[in-house]
């Protein structure tokens, strides 16, 4: 599957390790990215802030750019806040004649928004890929608990039709759980990471980060996964912070590597750290993959395996009766064993039935 | 020569006011065999009804137009004036609609007078080709057929039974009662509900009038108004009825023992040959095909062991029977929205102690499955702390329905007041929108409820997550302005009515209308309540949509006084508005046979002769009970043979030749 790569002003910065290990992936199980030309700033926060039309020109353009070059391919934004703006602009100019015709007019170019926006996570949702992943998977996260975080823009709002359930999102989580890594139910999936007030008031947003670490432990996380960078640039570069003020009022510390979905992969097609974004963390992230490597798979048996097994178990115990049985023949009991191991029988089938 | 009388309808201003209604009388006086027009405030008040009959009579008129509303809305009425009042036979009336579809639409009476005058054109120009016609009557099968025993099937039931007409009333449950015994108090006036309800199930049994089939459905309907032949399917039961004693000794003995309880909300569990409740009616013991390990796997038997009637017969088989009914009364309730798939945020049906109303009322109730202590599932312990949501799925069009449940305000204050009567230490926290009380006796009993100290908090539910051991609800108070979390034992959600699975299938079959949100169509939402637009079928409870149960009463026996009224009558008019066959240009071809969709036309061979033969060759034929005039076979005829009276090509041609070269 061909998609029109649009990289965003994160690509390169904040985000790197999400390009590097998306493409890393990506290039093994069959994504293939086209990057689009000229593209511009999607507008960030700033555009909306301007005017509404700027709001949604500023992506339109990029995403005609997309068009021209590369007519239907889905247009592929990593970043969740340019996947959330230009899916609105490209919803809008698709529902909206007029709007069409205003933003047109004001890019000077023919946009038609055909081609859907997708964001990091859609890919991975296709059959061929998922097979493509399971396939490559050579050094498994045994058992890693993940929680799979999805922050506010990549299922919200609701109006632009978002990909999977607003509230309880599970898409990130069959996608983890491919690597061999346990995603975790945790409760705050969905909640904001204080986006970029973090940099204007710190302090307010502590406790929205906080909060999110302390739900995912509780429900047993060790680590968590994004698929935004602003997510996980707020929730790993904050952390430090976060436990020196933990320290200083007795609590234990929460630190917890926040790695993207796609490194998580990667790490899994057993790629070099340095090629896949792990060297690239605040908080050290290469040495709990490592060790979540070398854990001993343990297999929970699953309901239809107990079964057999009981059922398996069952049938041995009949054979020993009937050996027993035989024997008893042999001392001239017969009359008495044969009833008996008629009623043992009926007595195993309806165990079994019970559960 | 005709003599046209046109009476133009002023409707107060409803038409005056966007319709110059003299200039409309002025152009009518000079329209082809028109002698006489007059206008009128109220044409449907009495003096207008008799200034119509005078003038038709003085001046001796014979097709008459009357400018007014729709004909939906008056038409039969000035039909009855014409045959009652004067000579005139009432299908020589024609209604030009000058209100609904012109001055209600139009804001001007530059343009809505214009077209007022073409609609009465085009009226008398089609009158004008009017022919007579005559009803006919034909006879009603006296019996009434109610599908759903819920407490308005059961009412509508009873009160056609007590005016001496058999009834059958088919249920698809294994007990009649519906919801209504599960419930624990009714309010406002606290009576226990299955107290009150119970007597009506066993009154119904016992009633000599009424035939009461359980585990059946209504498969096919076919007929009309007076006439309906229905086909019902009694699903095999496994237990002979006649012999079955409801002693319960199966039940005692059934190993399966872990199915989910159906009556008891899930919150207990049941046997596979049961019976729901200890006051169910039929008071006998059912078989489920689904967990029962005779019907599953073949091995078991041991309820036909210890049946001392020899009851059980695992060979039974569903009984489909088919019989005439005058009226059907459709009452097939409601059923709870499923909550746990639409409401992620409030754990999906993950946490077992955040429970729906219905499940509540269970908990409650002293023959519930913790005997009326109010303990909860996960661990039966008694909650300190309950949290009441309301308009869960109600309101709420994003997620679940846009319209209001109706009786959930009232049993959230029930709840509170049952919760805090029970627990007296507990504290109780209810979320809502609005507080809709309006009922005789509501807003005193919310206002108990306040007093009782339940705490009323303006705003919705965000989040329900679980943080040691407790539930935290997360929302917002709304009038302080303020996130709040409530850290609560227990979370009970008053989830939305929605119509109940198969109301489309019914629909389809007993051929009535649903709306968008899939209750049943009533035929006027003020006048006719509990009609429907097929004659015959009527409405009752909450298949026409939320209700509680003081209004599903009320509209039980207003449903049942309207199917006694017909059967009463013993007959019907018949609507002479039908398809008429010309045999002499039908070719036989069948086109109208295949297109009626009420299979009122078949082909038969008919003799005549036909240029001085005798000629023997196939027509169709029209079955003037079953045709409804719909007219799809008169644009189905390629030879022009089918014709609909009342509604002729030639009429038809005449308005819109009187249109065109006005």
């Amino acid at each position: 599957m061909r998609y029109a790569n649009f990289p965003g002003c994160s690509a390169k910065t904040t985000g790197r390790a999400y390009t590097e290990s998306f493409g890393y992936v990506a290039e093994r199980v069959g994504i293939q990215l086209d990057d689009i030309p000229d593209w511009i700033c999607c507008g960030a926060s700033a555009g909306a802030g301007a005017s509404d039309l700027l709001a949604d020109a500023l992506p339109a353009r990029s995403l005609a750019h997309a068009e021209a070059a590369y007519g239907d391919e889905p247009v592929l934004a990593l970043c969740a806040g340019c996947y959330r703006n230009l899916r609105h602009a490209q919803l809008r100019v698709r529902d909206d004649a007029a709007a069409r015709a205003q933003i047109e007019e004001a890019i000077g170019m023919p946009y038609a928004a055909r081609a859907d926006v997708v964001n990091g996570i859609e890919p991975f949702l296709d059959d061929d890929v998922q097979k493509a992943v399971s396939a490559q998977v050579t050094e498994p996260l045994n058992g890693l608990k993940v929680a799979c975080y999805y922050g506010c823009a990549l299922v919200r709002p609701r109006a632009l039709k978002p990909f999977d359930d607003d509230e309880n999102p599970q898409s990130m989580e069959r996608i983890v759980a491919l690597t061999g890594a346990e995603p975790v139910a945790w409760e705050r999936k969905t909640e904001c990471c204080g986006a970029s007030h973090h940099t204007s008031v710190p302090g307010a947003m502590a406790p929205l980060i906080e909060r999110l670490f302390e739900d995912a432990k509780a429900h047993g996380a060790e680590a968590i996964a994004t698929a935004c960078p602003l997510c996980q640039l707020n929730l790993d570069m904050r952390q430090k912070d976060m436990d020196r003020r933990r320290a200083a009022a007795g609590k234990e510390p929460l630190g917890m590597p926040v790695y993207y979905f796609t490194e998580l992969i990667a790490a899994s097609f057993g790629g070099p750290v340095d090629q896949i974004g792990l060297t690239r963390h605040f908080l050290p992230a290469e040495a709990l993959i490592a060790e979540a490597k070398k854990r001993e798979v343990k297999h929970e048996p699953t309901p239809e395996e107990l079964r057999a097994q009981r059922i398996a178990e069952a049938k041995r115990r009949k054979q020993e009766r009937a050996a027993a049985q035989a024997a008893g023949n042999a001392d001239g009991q017969a009359a008495q064993a044969q009833p008996t191991a008629a009623a043992a029988q009926t007595k195993g089938t309806e165990a079994s039935d019970h559960e | 020569m005709s003599r046209i009388g046109v009476f133009v309808c002023r409707c107060g201003t409803n038409i005056a006011g966007t319709v110059d209604v003299d200039a409309v009388a002025q152009a009518a006086s000079l329209m082809p065999n028109v002698v006489y027009v007059d206008t009128n405030k109220y044409t449907c008040s009495d003096p207008g009804q008799a200034s119509i009959a005078e003038a038709i009579n003085e001046n001796n008129l014979d097709h008459v137009v009357i400018a007014s509303c729709s004909p939906r809305m008056h038409e039969a009425l000035f039909r009855k004036l014409l045959a009652e009042k004067t000579n005139v036979n009432p299908y020589q009336l024609e209604i030009a609609n000058i209100r609904e579809q012109c001055s209600w639409v139009h804001k001007d009476k530059a343009i809505g007078t214009p077209k007022a005058i073409e609609l009465v054109a085009m009226a008398v120009a089609k009158v004008d080709s009017n022919v007579d016609l005559h009803t006919t009557q034909i006879p009603v099968t006296r019996r009434a057929l109610v599908i759903g025993a819920g407490i308005a099937g059961i009412q509508a039931a009873l009160d056609i039974a007590d005016a001496g007409f058999p009834v059958t009333l088919v249920e698809r449950e294994t007990t009649i009662g519906g919801k209504m015994p599960m419930l624990d108090k009714t309010f406002p006036t606290m009576d226990c509900s299955a107290c009150i309800c119970t007597p009506k199930m066993s009154e119904a049994a016992a009633h000599p009038n009424i035939t009461i089939k359980t585990l059946s459905e209504v498969e096919k309907v076919e007929g009309y108004v007076g006439n309906f032949d229905v086909t019902i399917r009694e699903k095999a039961k496994y237990v002979d009825y006649d012999k079955c004693t409801g002693c319960g000794q199966c039940e005692e003995k059934c190993p399966q023992r872990k199915i989910p309880s159906e009556f008891n909300q899930g919150l207990s569990f049941r046997t596979a040959v049961y019976k729901p409740f200890p006051q169910a009616v039929p008071s006998k013991s059912t078989i489920d095909p689904a967990h029962c390990r005779m019907l599953t796997k073949g091995t078991c038997g041991v309820c036909s062991k210890v049946c001392q009637a020899g009851a059980i017969n695992y060979d039974d088989v569903d009984r489909v029977t088919t019989e005439r009914y005058g009226a059907i009364v459709v009452a097939t309730g409601y059923e709870l929205i499923n909550w746990a798939n639409i409401y992620p945020e409030y754990g999906g049906g993950r946490y077992p102690d955040v429970i729906s109303g219905l499940q509540f009322e269970r908990l409650v109730n002293a023959s519930g499955p913790t005997e009326g202590h109010v303990l909860r599932p996960s661990d039966r312990k008694e909650p300190k702390t309950v949290v009441i949501i309301k308009c869960v799925g109600s309101r709420d069009p994003h997620k679940g329905v846009s319209y209001c449940s109706r009786a959930c305000c009232m049993y959230a204050a029930k709840h509170a007041h049952q919760y805090l009567d029970k627990v007296p230490d507990g504290r109780c926290y209810v979320f809502y929108m609005d507080v809709r009380c309006a009922g005789k006796g509501y807003d005193e009993f919310y206002m108990r409820t306040l007093q009782d100290g339940a705490i009323y908090l303006h705003g919705r539910v965000s989040r329900i997550y679980e943080r040691d051991g407790k539930l935290v609800c997360v929302g917002e108070d709304t009038l302080s302005d303020q996130v709040v979390s409530v850290n609560a034992d227990m979370v009970v959600l008053e989830t939305a009515m929605v119509p109940p699975e198969g109301a489309g299938t019914l629909a389809t079959t007993v051929n009535i209308q649903r709306g968008p949100e899939g209750w049943f169509t009533e035929a006027h939402p003020k006048l006719r309540p509990v009609e429907t637009n097929t004659a015959g079928v009527y409405l009752a409870g909450t298949a026409q949509g939320p209700k509680d149960i003081p209004d599903t009463v009320a509209q039980a026996g207003a449903a049942a006084s309207k199917a006694i009224g017909l059967l009463c009558r013993g007959y019907i008019q018949s609507n002479p508005m039908i398809t008429h066959i010309d045999t002499a240009k039908c070719s036989g071809c069948g086109a109208c046979v295949d297109i009626c969709p009420y299979g009122a036309l078949s082909l038969v061979e008919m003799t005549a002769r036909e240029n001085s033969r005798k000629v023997t060759r196939v027509v169709a034929e029209v079955n003037a009970g079953l045709c409804q005039g719909c007219g799809a076979c008169t644009v189905a005829c390629r030879p022009g043979a089918a014709d609909l009276l009342g509604f002729g090509d030639e009429g038809i041609m005449q308005e819109v030749e009187t249109y065109a070269y006005r």
